[in-house]
């Protein structure tokens, strides 16, 4: 069963919400019967696919052993890196093997939503050692990587902040806003997802460059698809978030959103304020920090500006490799880097920028510029890029 | 370090980091809004107030509303600099 | 720096009652949508259902039953005209023979028990099983000795001579009727789909069936990808699937033939629903679609011909030589324009062109490799009917020879063909009917692959006999 795809999926929900209801309102937690709940979503999920399941498990127990192990060694005090080295690469190994596997046509430890839950034990590794968090239940940890709301595709949540969430106790008042929130999000996201994607995605006809029509024919074409792509993505995944924050605010989980207008984006740096913002926060948080600081500690760069540009495009490449380690998604995290590099600079350097960028005609022009970019982005990411680079070459 | 020289310190890495000397006089309008800084640099100032301070602050910790204008960033940094 | 949190805590509780009140509209409004779609899918297809009105085929055919004084003519046993020495109504009663009125689907489908009929032009246009079910158990109900024949093409017909099935047993009586099953393109696989289907529905007469089986089938590889797509009836994998009498292994095989050719795992599952999940997306589309349902069944009553007269005679028996007489001279009056008993539009469109490009070409190299595949997909059928207890007639059809023998498909290749089909038939202890020897006869086939007028004689009098048309109930 596919979540928030198939009808069963939906009357499932609206069964398992009714309990959850009761304890919101009763005003107890509600966590209790979350974890069960998304146990038995995820063994629907799972259905008839059973190496995806046994892979999941696999990952459950690992990172969960790894997990225990390091915090113990943080809680004694002896907090030793070593054991965090190996943690953390315990815990990405599986999600590596995976995609590496896939350049060869292979499913080695993969399943359903293994990139997200990734990303999830990956934080509260680091967060370990950073010294944020010094307590995890055992509990509340699996009940973190295995809530089954944003399971398959995020938004990715932070451990602390949904542990907050699961823990805490709702007035009935409260509660009342957040199920019909909750409601309300989910009825949003299908109609984004199941309508206006669905439209877009209609408009969608990506081909090579043809001779019969003139180039300026083909490019508008081309144009016409990287802007219906764009908007397809944007409700269909727009949707989905919107959907898994509404299952999740049921359930008395306040998971952050992931879409914030993105395409009033006057730059590509506010792009990403605005687009799959879970993830790219993620990343901003925990890898383009880490560099940063790495990089000002040891006095890598003589710029901040040169430090911060080499980190957008680490930051980023890691994003496109993250989708998949084809060339598509690559020059897509790449490009992306080096635009924000980019950006930064002519942002910092540009006297023209600082001069005009209050002025209004300015800003439009900057929107103008950044949609475009964006959707040619899109082309790359979407594959169409590839087929009509493909079509010149061979053409 | 005293108090002082902690606020002449972080104010001259917002003015390099906002890339705008706004920051001496607006003391409280949120940067973000103002557009002078985002998810980026904010992390470019956290670095520079390890660098500069010795203080670790990590993204994560704060709530952005704590430390979203000049006088709120000063105050997280005493706070853990002369705790 | 962190996110800001979406749902600010300094907002929400004020510990008033505003939350639980747009709470209430907003499930309010849910409820409403809800009960309003439910609602209008079930009374709404009420209204459509009563309002159909095809026109009456029986308009003037014969007065509403009635308490009949007058045996001969119509009465409420034999609508069929079986002479009244007989036992009045077949004892043969069948499971669940009348469909339940409560439904607006269950009343249209009662209409045939009131009113049983053929369907023109052809059977196998009618996808839904519950619908040839309904039809097969009314005209069974009502005396009609309907009888299961599968096959393809030679089934279809325009303007059918004397000797089909469908005039032959149709317009007069000789005992039974043929229920003709099959289209162009539909080979073993489909057919032991359809036969897994229609006995799950209770509907296979006297449990027996005769399969009129094509040399094409088994030319190439089998069945392709795309007829089997085209020809793919959702309703027959559904019921084949929950037939209790066909094992697990034979359902096993279907499936994996079907997603072999082309059918996707999520449709499959939709339509053989395991886990709970399954169980309710199925059940949810059974809901929604439920008004296409009743389209097929109206469709049918409007396809609805009147019964030809001849049902209604005494019953008979052909006179065989006076029948093949007939056949030849309609034979010889289709073929004017040639020798080889090719009907001539098809001559003139299809064999002379090619004949004059034949016989000067090489001769192509023999062909050998008769498909394995419809071999299993075959077998499959025979084994179905053993499962569910059928006992099947495999008809084996000859072919034009004076065409063939000039393809790869020449004389010794054909008969690897015919011993191919023989031998499956004696492994699984089967009888057939073989016709293979007739591939030389001028009228057999009325052009280079389908049965012609002296052809479906013979095959007409074996299905006589295996159906046992002499013996009634």
């Amino acid at each position: 069963m596919s979540f928030y795809l198939q009808p069963s999926f939906f009357i499932l929900l609206a069964v398992a919400v009714v309990p959850a209801a009761v304890l919101g309102f009763a005003g107890r937690r509600i966590k209790y019967y979350g974890f069960v709940a998304s146990l038995f979503f995820l063994s629907m999920l799972f259905g008839r696919d059973l190496q995806g399941f046994l892979a999941f498990l696999f990952f459950v127990v690992l990172a969960f052993g790894v997990t225990r192990w390091e915090l113990a060694s943080w809680k004694r005090g002896q907090k030793s890196m070593a054991k965090f080295y190996v943690s953390l690469a315990a815990v990405i190994a599986p999600l590596v093997i995976y995609k590496v596997g896939a350049v060869f046509d292979e499913n080695l430890l993969g399943f359903i939503g293994i990139s997200y839950i990734t990303f999830k034990a990956v934080q509260v590794v680091l967060e370990i050692r950073d010294g944020l968090i010094k307590e995890l239940s055992a509990f509340d940890y699996l009940y973190f990587l295995l809530f089954f709301a944003p399971f398959t595709s995020g938004p990715i949540d932070r451990s602390r902040r949904f542990s907050e969430d699961a823990n805490r106790t709702y007035t009935a008042p409260e509660y009342a806003d957040l199920l019909s929130r909750g409601i309300l999000l989910l009825l949003a996201g299908a109609c984004y997802q199941m309508v206006f994607g669905t439209i877009c995605h209609h408009f969608y006809t990506p081909e090579a460059f043809s001779a019969d029509h003139s180039l300026l024919y083909n490019m508008a074409a081309a144009w016409k698809d990287a802007f219906a792509y764009g908007f397809y993505l944007f409700f269909d995944f727009a949707g989905y978030s919107l959907m898994a924050m509404g299952a999740s605010y049921c359930f008395g989980i306040r998971t952050p959103r992931n879409f914030r207008a993105p395409f009033i984006a006057k730059d590509v740096k506010e792009f990403w304020d605005r687009w799959h913002m879970t993830l790219s926060f993620w990343l901003r948080d925990f890898v383009f920090m880490r560099f940063v600081r790495s990089a000002t500690r040891h006095k890598w760069f003589k710029s901040r500006l040169t430090c911060a540009c080499v980190g957008y495009i680490i930051d980023f490449g890691l994003m496109g490799v993250w989708h998949g380690i084809t060339v598509d998604y690559i020059v897509y995290g790449f490009f992306y880097g080096f635009l924000l590099a980019a950006t930064d600079i002519y942002q910092k350097k540009c006297p023209f920028h600082k001069k005009h960028k209050k002025d209004t005609w300015y800003k439009l022009v900057c929107w103008a510029v950044t949609i475009n970019l964006v959707m040619f982005a899109m082309s790359i990411f979407s594959g169409q890029a590839h087929i009509i680079v493909a079509g010149l070459i061979h053409g | 370090m005293t108090e002082e020289e902690i606020e002449k310190r972080t104010l001259e890495l917002l003015a390099e980091v906002c890339d705008d000397e706004v920051v001496y006089e607006e003391r409280d309008i949120d940067l973000f809004e103002a557009g002078l800084l985002d998810s980026m640099a904010a992390i470019e100032v956290l670095v520079g107030i390890e660098e500069a301070f010795g203080v670790e602050i990590a993204p994560t910790e704060v709530e952005r509303e704590e430390m979203n204008s000049v006088n709120k960033i000063i105050h997280q940094i005493v706070v853990r600099a002369l705790a | 720096m962190g996110k800001a949190k979406l749902c600010s805590n300094a907002g929400a509780p004020r510990g008033d009652r505003l939350p639980l009140v747009r709470l209430g509209f907003v499930l309010g409004a849910c409820v409403l949508c809800a009960v309003g779609l439910v609602g209008f899918k079930l009374f709404g297809n009420a209204q459509d259902a009563s309002a159909t009105s095809a026109a009456d085929p029986y308009e003037g055919l014969f007065a509403p039953a009635q308490p009949s004084g007058d045996p001969g003519q119509v009465n409420d046993e034999g609508r069929y005209g079986r002479s009244k020495d007989d036992d009045s109504r077949s004892q043969r009663r069948h499971h669940g023979s009348r469909p339940d009125e409560s439904s607006p689907r269950g009343r249209l489908l009662a209409q045939f028990y009131d009113r049983p009929f053929y369907v023109y032009p052809q059977v196998g246009d009618i996808g839904d099983i519950e619908v040839l079910a309904t039809m097969i158990n009314s005209r069974q109900d009502a005396g009609d000795n309907p009888r299961l024949l599968m096959g393809s093409s030679e089934l279809s017909y325009i303007d059918p001579m004397a000797s089909h099935p469908s005039r032959f047993f149709g317009e007069h009586n000789y005992g039974i009727d043929t229920v003709q099953v099959g289209k162009a393109g539909y080979q073993s696989l489909w057919q032991a789909m359809e036969l897994g289907a229609l006995d799950q529905a209770d509907a296979v007469p006297d449990r027996k069936v005769a399969l009129i089986v094509g040399m094409q089938w088994f030319m190439g590889d089998g069945c392709t990808t795309e007829s089997f797509l085209n020809s793919f009836s959702e309703d027959a994998y559904r019921r084949f699937m929950e037939n209790p009498r066909i094992s697990e292994q034979s359902k096993e095989v279907l499936r994996s033939r079907a997603l072999e050719l082309g059918k996707g795992e999520t449709e499959l599952n939709a339509l053989a629903p395991r886990t709970l999940s399954e169980r309710i997306d199925a059940g949810f589309e059974d809901f929604v679609s439920r008004e296409q349902d009743e389209g097929a069944v109206e469709q049918a009553l409007q396809d609805n011909v009147a019964i030809p007269e001849g049902r209604f005679a005494d019953r008979a028996v052909p006179d065989w030589d006076e029948e093949f007489a007939r056949a030849r001279a309609e034979g010889a009056r289709a073929c004017t324009t040639n020798d080889a008993g090719v009907y001539d539009e098809y001559f003139e469109e299809y064999y002379k062109p090619w004949l004059e490009g034949a016989q000067s070409q090489e001769k192509p190299e023999r062909f050998v490799d008769w498909s394995q595949k419809e071999l299993e997909d075959f077998k499959l059928f025979l084994q179905v009917c053993r499962e569910v207890g059928v006992e099947p007639l495999i008809v084996i059809m000859p072919v034009k020879a004076s065409y063939y023998d000039y393809t790869a498909y020449d004389r010794e290749s054909r008969q690897l063909y015919y011993d191919l089909v023989r031998g499956a038939c004696d492994e699984l202890g089967v009888d057939y009917a073989d016709y293979s020897g007739f591939e030389d006869d001028t009228y057999f086939m009325r052009d280079v692959m389908h049965l012609g007028w002296e052809g479906w004689l013979h095959v007409n009098r074996d299905l006589m006999e295996f159906f046992e048309a002499g013996e009634q109930p």
